[in-house]
């Protein structure tokens, strides 16, 4: 009985929403004339599409980058200030602010850090005699552009991991210390097999999110382009409901999002289940 | 394995600007068991983590069988250390755990797993090699942690407190196991603990740490029948020894108006000693009257708990099945096994 208010605004805003979206992906519709059954022939259309297959490649590519870059940073970080102290206080701060602050406000940043013309990146690049304006207005450069402003988006991941790696007993380490073990190899050894669950359920949950996180910092900073060669799925779908009206097709391509986070999901999620299963079955 | 001397040459620790060890001497014989003992915040974890090379020593040295090793590593001071939680790896079965320090160390995974077998074989766990730590109870992850620091030790064990995670038959269980397993290896084993019983029991020595100083080091008969200092005597022994302060009266001293007897000294301030055992009911003109406070029957014995004409607190000890006492009654010293301690806390020579 206490779950129902929940249950309902679940209905409402989660499911409802869902099996409209999967509905609609049957149909062409425009919004303003009646809906037309497509049937399966919507997504033979969308497989059909090269600006679709464009965007989803696009999209996998920078998920398939900057995710890993994001749990290497935050990794990495997490071993170095899992000391507690004022240092560390202030780096996962700043660390944090991206995370906190509106995606629109640090994505407007980024735009005149990476600027081809007046950004300081581009004059970086120029002193290191590559031509930084050439470089950011080309294809590598914009998806680049994008691997590097999502893979430092690691505040919040880097946070939970220094909480995680300060949950580790300390012992352990100095027993590792007196059996000869280096610093790198407690790393192999404790941090790493311990915290693999968690980082491998992060980058889950990134992968989940992959498509929502990189709209706002491609439809700013990139805008897609040049040629939407930095096009992310999730801008296509955008720009087909509320610039084309394509509103039926806007649907199909959601619908196909969906089923593609859910097969990346699959075998990770299948991962997890076997470390939970194995972790109570040892209790 | 070899047993190896360890000894200690002024070591002081010092953590920013707080001296937490200060001049610590301190000789190892090899195949010694000694304990270190203490009340909390005495040093005495610090003394062990600091031989262990987790903590870096301030001034002094220390040498195993011989060796200076204040420079070296942890890692390369080939010591083995149990802590108070046993410190198990979770995702490693407990033959993993064993080999853990080994296999990181380049021994082949056959060679590695033979010694951790013997070494399991002595401490009775074989059964358990396969299992995960949190399959295992309290007494058996410490004897699997103790394994993993034999298997880890060139001769030296440190023992940080192992037992005192355990409930009390658990804990005797596993005394009579360590005592086992010394006589078995040999090793010199460095044994730290808070508890009087577990240093009564496991050391062939006992040295009692205060404040950052090693007090006494001393066999546990001595430690008990002749401590040096009233902070020792006051650690040892359970319930505490009872401290009666002396006034010099001229020649003589007194406690609440009756004359004690007390040894020749230049003492300005003097401390009566008297372990409970040794404070008994009489009917003598000298004794001192009391008021029974509380008793506590303990099986073979039992406790009054007192109080004095003067409200000083007092406990005496007694067999078990006597009669129960009145509610005021008068107590005597035996004068003859009294302690004498002196302003600053030193025994004073024996009562003549």
């Amino acid at each position: 009985m206490y779950l129902t208010p929940v249950m309902a605004g679940l209905g409402l805003l989660v499911f409802a929403p869902l099996l409209m979206t999967l509905g609609l992906s049957l149909f062409s519709y425009d919004g303003l004339s009646a809906p037309q059954w497509l049937g399966l022939d919507a997504y033979r259309r969308m497989f059909g599409d090269a600006l679709f297959r464009q965007t989803l490649a696009n999209s996998l590519l920078i998920a398939a980058l900057s995710i890993p870059l994001r749990l290497g940073l935050a990794l990495g970080f997490s071993l170095m200030l899992q000391r507690p102290g004022r240092a560390s206080r202030l780096a996962l701060l700043v660390s944090l602010l991206p995370v906190v602050v509106p995606a629109l406000v640090w994505a407007t940043a980024w735009l005149w850090l990476l600027n081809p013309h007046f950004g300081p990146f581009a004059s970086m690049l120029d002193s290191w005699r590559v031509n930084g304006a050439a470089w950011l207005l080309s294809a590598s450069g914009a998806r680049a552009s994008l691997v590097l402003i999502l893979g430092l988006l690691a505040g919040e991941m880097l946070l939970i991991l220094v909480v995680a790696r300060r949950q580790i007993p300390q012992n352990w380490y100095e027993l590792a210390a007196l059996e000869g073990v280096s610093r790198f190899g407690q790393f192999r050894l404790i941090s790493l097999p311990v915290m693999a669950p968690l980082i491998v359920l992060l980058a889950a949950r990134d992968f989940a999110l992959t498509f929502q996180t990189s709209f706002i910092p491609a439809q700013i900073v990139t805008k897609g382009g040049p040629q939407f060669m930095s096009t992310m799925l999730p801008q296509y779908v955008y720009e087909n409901s509320f610039e084309y009206l394509r509103f039926g097709y806007a649907a199909t391509l959601s619908s196909a999002m969906l089923g593609i986070t859910l097969l990346i999901l699959l075998p990770q999620a299948w991962l997890v289940w076997r470390w939970l299963k194995r972790a109570d079955a040892s209790q | 394995m070899i047993p190896a001397s360890l000894n200690l040459r002024n070591v002081s620790v010092r953590l920013g600007a707080r001296s937490i060890l200060e001049d610590i001497n301190l000789n190892v014989q090899a195949g010694e068991r000694l304990v270190l003992a203490g009340p909390s915040g005495s040093g005495k974890s610090t003394l062990l983590r600091a031989i262990a090379g987790l903590l870096p020593i301030s001034t002094g040295e220390i040498h195993i069988d011989g060796k200076p090793v204040q420079h070296l590593p942890a890692g390369k001071r080939a010591v083995g250390m149990v802590f108070q939680q046993p410190a198990l790896l979770p995702h490693r079965t407990v033959l993993d755990n064993l080999t853990f320090g080994l296999r990181a160390r380049g021994s082949a995974k056959a060679q590695a797993q033979a010694q951790a077998r013997e070494v399991a074989q002595s401490l009775e766990i074989t059964a358990l090699l396969e299992r995960k730590p949190q399959q295992l109870s309290g007494g058996e992850q410490q004897r699997v942690a103790l394994g993993r620091a034999l298997l880890r030790s060139g001769g030296v064990v440190l023992l940080d407190e192992p037992l005192s995670q355990l409930d009390a038959p658990l804990r005797a269980r596993l005394r009579e196991e360590l005592l086992r397993v010394h006589q078995l290896t040999r090793t010199t084993m460095i044994h730290v603990t808070h508890d009087q019983h577990e240093a009564m029991a496991l050391g062939d020595r006992i040295g009692v740490l205060h404040q950052g100083q090693l007090l006494q080091v001393a066999i546990p008969q001595e430690i008990y029948a002749q401590p040096t200092s009233a902070t020792v005597a006051s650690f040892i022994g359970s319930p505490g020894i009872n401290l009666i302060p002396l006034r010099r009266n001229s020649d003589t001293w007194q406690w609440d108006s009756r004359a004690v007897p007390a040894p020749p000294t230049q003492e300005s301030t003097l401390q009566l000693g008297i372990r409970p055992e040794h404070l008994q009911p009489s009917q003598a003109d000298d004794a001192w009257p009391v008021q029974l406070r509380r008793r506590e029957v303990l099986g073979e014995r039992e406790l009054w708990y007192l109080t004095s004409n003067d409200g000083l607190e007092l406990v005496s000890s007694q067999a078990a099945g006597g009669a129960e006492p009145a509610p005021t009654f008068k107590v005597r010293p035996q004068f003859e096994q009294a302690l004498y301690f002196g302003a600053d806390g030193r025994r004073v020579g024996p009562c003549t």
